[in-house]
């Protein structure tokens, strides 16, 4: 590897070798002149600070070594400086890891990539290469390599299925990771920014300007036969374009749509549709483009569980009122057996099983009717759109209800929640009817809408069944410890508690995930149906491709940027070896000093 | 010979008319002649007295002193001798070093001993230091006429002298013309010119260049004897170590010449040959002005 040089303009001092040997041509031409004798001259070749005796003999051998001595404190003044750690600065490859890059099939910037990785890493056995993931966030792809034969391996998990590249946060990530001696690479289809650092990075871009029709927003909503599907579909085009799109209910291949849609250049157009008697995937479609991974799109119902509530509430007109609210909210059923949810008067609760959360009200005789300032904790679920302006809230006075406050008059707890250990919540409602105005108002809807509906979100279950790639689904398991039974379809057993679940990814590939505080997260990193089976419940959600930014293509090109330089390059990764060489020089000036002197003798 | 030599020696002929060569006060000068000789001889002048000496001619016993004290004692005369010059010329070819006027002056100095020497009643021969030391055949006569050898001798004078000395005539007079830039004992050369010679002279002679070291720079110098070469960068330091070297090298000659009673002069052959003048031998009164 061919060392970096400090100062190369020093170079110009090479011009002293042919200086150098023109002293010696003039050295070297004498004028004759005839004596009558070398009497008076035999001494002078015993000077030593003037009228020297010259010896051509010597030429040779002492003129290749002042010019050895003359290189070699040329090139020392250069500065020249030797890589660190075993000669050579560790590779850092940037990858994009946007699905864009997967964008034209054999011609697709990460084939292109690839080719150029092998044509980079081929002869790199002597410097090791660490690859860095550029999705939404950035991600280590695997340990250090060394050469092309391993980094070939590694590479098979760049899968080039990220719904974007934080490109910037992948640079900054592979310059922490790599070190002050590091190179970096970028792989991606997309140009530089303006203030690209010089010398350290190079930018290769492999991406093309391509047309494409995608499906960039897709929804299901609705239950119970009666469902709505929105689809965005984008012409990422200057020209217009004619595709057929096609829905179909993915389990029994029914064909559900088929219209032929002719969108203008760089127009988005929307389709909602009625879709009734399908319960499980849709499947809608564009034909195949420079991308195929947005003309697919898989939707799979969106079910939200019911929370069984029961209501256990003495006072008639406050029981009524609060029944009447939960079936308005229809996302309430009745309870059979275990309640999720308790609405109780009664100071006395202990007997309620673990899983029910329980909602007190109380009715104290030593209340007040608050008219605010009311104090919300606008983090809650419960105070999710709640606004109590107006509100004249009846309820206790003291200072001293236990629990994490949610609402307050002044300094007086109105509504406070606590959770036990086993996950089980205790809210605590102060609520005076004959003095407050509360259930009268609009804020009492919504207090009790989400109420119910974050215990609803709290059930075992996956939150969402339709997710973006690059989302996380998130699944809640039930707390209760018990055996599960073996699984049907062969799949990894599940651990013995429930606190693990069995994930089985579109490609087939299967993966048991720990859960935490009854709560799993799901990287939907992958495009299809996944399938998570949570002791016997096996539950679904789909994965999409839907991202605009990635679907167009417009903004792909290719090109070079940047160069490693010296100058990029931090002093602490270069090993200056200028001392070698003057040590070389001082070496081969006394090995000269020798000659001379023995010559002289 | 060339024509610039015969100039030369036309001239020095010409400039050595005016002058006198002078014999050394007090010094015997050998055989019958009209100078008056340093050592005992035949001559009618008397000397001193001293005591018989067996082998004394017992012609010159004084009788009457005999008569007197008893005592043989001899009378010395003083010897009365033709006074002669042997003027040897070095014939190597540093005397006829390129660019430079020394074998003009070699030449014309020749020429002036030789008629000074004339203007003072002597005979004067003249010797060739080439390959061992001749009399040139051609070289009998006015010294106008004479046929100079080349300078071509490829070694130095005192090699000349090993191979073959010269037949100096004994207590004669001896010049010796030369640049004596040879590496060698001197007495090599001045033993012989001192041996039985009433006096010896040594005159050196240099060329401007020799003098004066040559310009700065890298010089392939050229020995244009021995043909050697030595390749110098001369810069001022050398130059100063050239004349410190000639210094040290005349001052050599001159304490060799101290010890065998000769005297040393030098000449500069360009300087010589603008005025011909040798006033450093004229304050010695070894010459005199007509």
């Amino acid at each position: 590897m061919l060392p970096l040089f400090t100062t190369p303009w020093a170079f110009a001092a090479l011009l002293a070798i042919p200086a150098l040997a023109g002293l010696y041509w003039l050295r070297n031409s004498f004028r004759l002149v005839p004596v009558s004798s070398l009497l008076l001259w035999l001494d002078q070749a015993e000077a030593r600070t003037s009228g020297l005796r010259v010896r051509r003999v010597q030429t040779p051998l002492l003129f290749f070594l002042e010019l050895t001595i003359l290189f070699l404190l040329a090139v020392a003044a250069t500065g020249p400086r030797l890589e660190n750690s075993q000669g050579h600065w560790p590779l850092v490859v940037v990858l994009d890891d946007s699905y864009s890059m997967s964008a034209g099939g054999d011609e697709s910037p990460k084939a292109l990539a690839l080719e150029m990785l092998a044509d980079e890493l081929r002869w790199g056995d002597e410097y090791p290469v660490r690859f860095v993931l550029a999705g939404t966030s950035p991600q280590v792809l695997g340990e250090t390599v060394h050469g092309w034969s391993a980094g070939r391996e590694l590479l098979r998990g760049w899968r080039c299925l990220s719904p974007a590249a934080r490109l910037s946060e992948a640079l900054a990530f592979a310059a922490e990771l790599g070190g002050d001696k590091s190179r970096i690479l970028v792989v991606t289809d997309q140009k530089p920014p303006d203030d690209l650092p010089a010398g350290r990075i190079v930018w290769r871009a492999f991406g093309r300007h391509q047309s494409n029709l995608a499906l960039v927003r897709a929804a299901r909503a609705g239950q119970g036969g009666q469902e709505r599907c929105f689809f965005e579909i984008a012409n990422f085009s200057a020209a217009e374009q004619t595709a057929n799109f096609q829905l179909k209910a993915a389990g029994a291949d029914r064909l559900i749509l088929s219209e032929r849609l002719t969108l203008k250049a760089n127009e988005v157009r929307r389709l909602a549709l009625q879709i009734k008697g399908v319960d499980g995937a849709l499947g809608a479609s564009l034909p195949d483009d420079a991308l195929t991974l947005d003309n697919q799109v898989v939707l799979l119902p969106e079910e939200l569980p019911k929370a069984a509530v029961e209501v256990r509430i003495k006072d008639e007109g406050l029981r009524a009122l609060v029944e009447k609210t939960l079936d308005a909210t229809g996302l309430t059923k009745k309870s059979v057996g275990r309640a999720d949810l308790l609405f109780t008067d009664d100071m006395d609760f202990a007997s309620v099983e673990a899983e029910t959360w329980v909602v007190q009200l109380l009715r104290e005789k030593d209340a007040d009717a608050f008219t605010g300032p009311f104090v919300v904790d606008r983090t809650h679920p419960l105070a999710e759109g709640l606004s109590l302006q107006g509100v004249v809230w009846g309820g206790g006075k003291t200072e001293d209800l236990p629990g994490r406050p949610v609402i307050l008059a002044g300094n007086v707890p109105l509504l406070t929640e606590v959770e036990n250990a086993a996950g089980q919540r205790l809210l605590r409602w102060r609520l005076r009817t004959d003095l407050s105005t509360l259930t009268e108002l609009p804020a009492w809807p919504v207090l009790v809408w989400n109420l119910v509906h974050w215990r609803a979100t709290e059930l075992p279950g996956l939150r969402a069944t339709n997710l973006r790639l690059g989302e996380s689904a998130v699944l809640k398991v039930a707390g209760t410890l018990r055996m599960p039974s073996p699984p049907p379809d062969g799949t990894p057993s599940v651990p013995s508690t429930m606190d693990s679940i069995v994930v089985r990814k579109p490609s087939g590939a299967s993966q048991v995930l720990n859960v935490y505080s009854r709560r799993a997260a799901i990287p939907a990193d992958d495009v299809g149906v996944y399938e998570v089976r949570s002791g016997d419940k096996l539950y679904s959600f789909a994965v999409n491709a839907l991202s605009a930014e990635e679907s167009d293509l417009s903004s792909c090109v290719s090109g070079r940027w940047g160069e490693w330089t010296e100058d990029g390059v931090p002093e602490s990764a270069l090993r200056n070896i200028a001392w070698v060489l003057l040590l070389l020089a001082l070496g081969v000036l006394t090995w000269h000093l020798a000659l001379a002197s023995r010559s002289g003798r | 010979m060339s024509s610039s030599r015969r100039k030369a020696l036309l001239e020095g002929e010409r400039a050595g008319s005016r002058y006198v060569l002078a014999v050394p006060r007090g010094l015997p000068l050998g055989t019958v002649g009209p100078h008056q000789g340093a050592r005992t001889g035949s001559s009618l002048e008397f000397r001193e007295h001293r005591n018989y000496q067996p082998g004394d001619d017992l012609r010159y016993v004084d009788w009457n002193v005999y008569a007197r004290s008893d005592q043989l004692v001899v009378k010395l005369y003083h010897e009365e001798v033709t006074p002669h010059l042997d003027i040897v010329v070095d014939g190597s070819r540093s005397m006829a070093l390129a660019g430079t006027s020394k074998v003009e002056a070699a030449a014309g100095l020749a020429a002036f001993f030789a008629v000074a020497a004339e203007n003072a009643g002597m005979t004067q021969k003249l010797w060739w230091a080439g390959d061992g030391c001749a009399q040139p055949p051609a070289c009998q006569g006015r010294a106008h006429t004479w046929d100079l050898p080349a300078f071509d001798f490829a070694a130095s004078c005192a090699e000349s002298f090993a191979r073959r000395p010269p037949l100096f005539r004994p207590r004669g007079l001896r010049m010796l013309l030369s640049d004596l830039l040879w590496l060698g004992d001197p007495m090599q050369v001045l033993a012989p010119c001192a041996d039985r010679a009433t006096a010896t002279i040594v005159l050196q002679v240099l060329a401007d260049a020799d003098a004066r070291p040559p310009e700065r720079g890298n010089l392939r110098l050229l020995d244009v004897e021995s043909e050697q070469t030595l390749e110098l960068l001369v810069d001022d330091a050398a130059a100063r170590r050239y004349c410190a070297t000639l210094e040290r090298h005349e001052n050599n000659w001159r304490e060799a010449c101290r010890r065998v009673g000769a005297m040393m002069a030098v000449v500069v052959a360009e300087e010589w040959l603008e005025e011909r003048r040798l006033d450093d031998l004229v304050a010695a009164e070894v010459l005199q002005v007509m």
